[in-house]
């Protein structure tokens, strides 16, 4: 293997990528969707049980603090979706590259097959961690403008990790389902339900607690769901917890254990709760599942003709 | 060493032949041309040859070297010119440049070494910088020329380059390779369907249905496969039969073609008192194929 070889693709397919406004667009489509709906309605559908359960603690939670946890709540709705439809969207590139014959092209070259597949997995890791990072620190900027975030230094390093983390398992996932999509045609509908079932599998639209144990365990399978929560934790907690700490004890922790229950701080697999490390574990196996898979199967099938 | 060196190659797809055990040898820094109509086998043998695709059947070898064993040691020395653009239309023709000669893995340095010669024999200077999709036809195909010579290749496979142009950009780009051809010296493999572009050719094969149904040099074919004539300009002659002598003859428009496969001079001289305002004319490759495959291409 050669890295200039590597890297030359591996730039290639990120120019691709960047320089094409219409892909950069509907690789955020989802993200930009539950933005809009989060405008319309979704934001108030979150602060009203928020502020009317607070009701009953006086003020003891303040609403600069509900604010800030809903602005939250909408930031990791964002990274997460984002994180799914970004990578595929990139990944595209494969099966465009396929219907232009410029893998005939690539594979006029002495560039092996191993270097081509990992120019294409790394292209669309480092894009989907581009754009989520870009999210992310716009989100966070906003976020740090509009009061105490109570995020410390680490914290947002973690948050950092964990789109890393989760930019691997997506593309690693989305690399499998790619190779068996042929035409653009398909990739463009396999896009329509993916963006329909990002907002619902990473509970943006509609929190995952309010549906039924088979569901919820179904919607744990995908990675994007894990990394969501991780997100949700890096980005909330701190705030709850400041939520917590200015009740004093007075519920006994009872008003943020039934927000963290709402809105998704947990996973469930067959109604039973899965940690945080547990999360990470289930995503580094999902990536090194589809790792290996990947190694198998796209030396067999790319460009074999 | 010759620079190709084929011998029963095939490509089977299920039941389908689409190259049939064909065999031929291309010296090095011969203008070779495949000639055939379009599903006669010609982008598959090109593919076969460059490594892209697999063939079922066959020894090959490129500068010594054997398919299917030391591809990568051919595709070092090879450059190719597909039938369609694989360059990408969102990236600038410096990018695109680029990143292929990445491929085969030059520095930048390096590249702009190997592109230096061309920017002005192949006017790249003015579009360097343009979005490749912002390019004519004709600079488009310039661009695809020179991006197949990034590797310095030692024989250079153009499939079909002039296909979709224009006739000024057609012969813009044929200048670009004729030039190339004294420039760099280099095996050229041309596949096409236009006759005329086989007029320079060292040697062509033609090839019909997957098979060779000719080979040799565009003078040795025409006298093989097509009759010369004499095209005489008069009106319409009573005693043409007689004068003809028995020579296969058409009237078209204003001019009598007379078909020979020998004797115009004998048949000049006898009929020189009629026969007075006329052009020789030798058979054209067109004839060739007619002949040869009773079907007529561009």
């Amino acid at each position: 293997m050669k890295f200039r070889r590597y890297w030359g693709l591996t730039r290639r397919n990120l120019l691709v990528y960047f320089k094409d406004k219409q892909a950069i667009f509907f690789s955020m489509l989802t993200p930009i969707i539950v933005f809009i709906l989060y405008l319309l309605f979704l934001k108030n559908s979150y602060v009203a049980p928020i502020m009317d359960a607070a009701k009953e603690l006086g003020d003891l939670v303040k609403s600069s603090d509900v604010d800030m946890f809903v602005s939250g709540l909408l930031l990791t709705s964002l990274l997460g979706t984002s994180m799914i439809t970004v990578p595929y969207q990139s990944l595209i590139t494969i099966v465009k590259d396929k219907e232009n014959k410029v893998d005939s092209d690539i594979c006029s070259t002495p560039m092996s097959r191993v270097e081509i597949i990992l120019a294409y997995f790394t292209a669309s890791a480092i894009s989907a961690f581009i754009m989520t990072s870009a999210v992310m620190t716009i989100g966070l900027v906003i976020m740090f403008g509009q009061g105490a975030t109570y995020l410390t230094a680490v914290g947002v390093l973690k948050l950092y990790a964990i789109a890393f983390l989760g930019t691997l398992s997506s593309t690693s996932l989305f690399m499998i389902i790619i190779i068996f999509l042929k035409t653009t045609t398909a990739t463009g509908a396999f896009m329509g339900i993916l963006c329909a079932a990002t907002g619902f599998i990473t509970g943006a639209y509609i929190p995952l607690s309010t549906f039924s144990p088979g569901v919820q365990t179904v919607c744990n399978l995908f990675p994007g769901n894990g990394i969501t929560v991780l997100f949700r934790n890096g980005v909330l907690n701190p705030v709850l917890d400041h939520i917590d700490a200015g009740i004093g004890g007075v519920d006994e922790g009872s008003f943020a254990q039934t927000i963290r229950d709402l809105f998704g701080f947990t996973s469930k697999m067959f109604g039973k709760e899965v940690g945080t490390y547990g999360i990470i574990l289930g995503i580094v196996a999902v990536a090194v599942v589809t790792t290996i898979a990947i190694s198998v199967i796209y030396p067999k099938v790319y460009q074999k003709k | 060493m010759k620079a190709i060196s084929v011998n029963g190659l095939t490509k089977k797809y299920k039941e389908h032949l689409a190259v049939d055990h064909i065999s031929f040898d291309v010296e090095q820094g011969e203008f070779f041309t495949f000639l055939g109509e379009n599903g006669a086998g010609k982008s598959t043998t090109i593919n076969m040859l460059c490594t892209t695709l697999s063939k079922t059947d066959g020894d090959v070898t490129l500068l010594g070297y054997k398919l299917g064993k030391e591809d990568d040691e051919i595709r070092n020395r090879v450059g190719i010119v597909f039938q369609n653009s694989v360059l990408d239309a969102k990236l600038t023709v410096k990018e695109n440049l680029l990143t292929r000669a990445s491929y085969y893995g030059l520095t930048k340095k390096q590249a702009m070494e190997r592109l230096e010669p061309f920017m002005d024999s192949f006017e790249l200077k003015d579009i360097w910088n343009r979005n490749y999709e912002k390019l004519s036809g004709g600079q488009r195909r310039r661009v695809d020329i020179v991006r197949a010579l990034i590797n310095h290749p030692q024989i250079l496979f153009l499939d079909e380059p002039t296909t979709g142009l224009d006739p000024k950009s057609r012969q813009i780009v044929w200048n670009y390779i004729e030039e190339l051809r004294k420039k760099e010296k280099i095996t050229l493999f041309l596949t096409t369907h236009y006759m005329e572009e086989t007029r320079d050719a060292d040697h062509v094969v033609i090839l019909d249905k997957g098979k060779i149904i000719a080979q040799d040099t565009p003078v040795n074919l025409k006298t093989k496969y097509a009759k010369s004539r004499v095209m005489w300009y008069t009106p319409r002659v009573e005693n043409i039969e007689a004068i003809c002598g028995g020579l296969k003859y058409e009237y078209v428009a204003d001019h009598y073609n007379i078909f020979f496969d020998e004797g115009i001079n004998e048949f000049l001289c006898r009929n020189k008192d009629f026969v007075r305002d006329f052009e020789v004319l030798k058979g054209s490759m067109d004839d060739v194929f007619l002949n040869l495959t009773g079907k007529e291409l561009e």
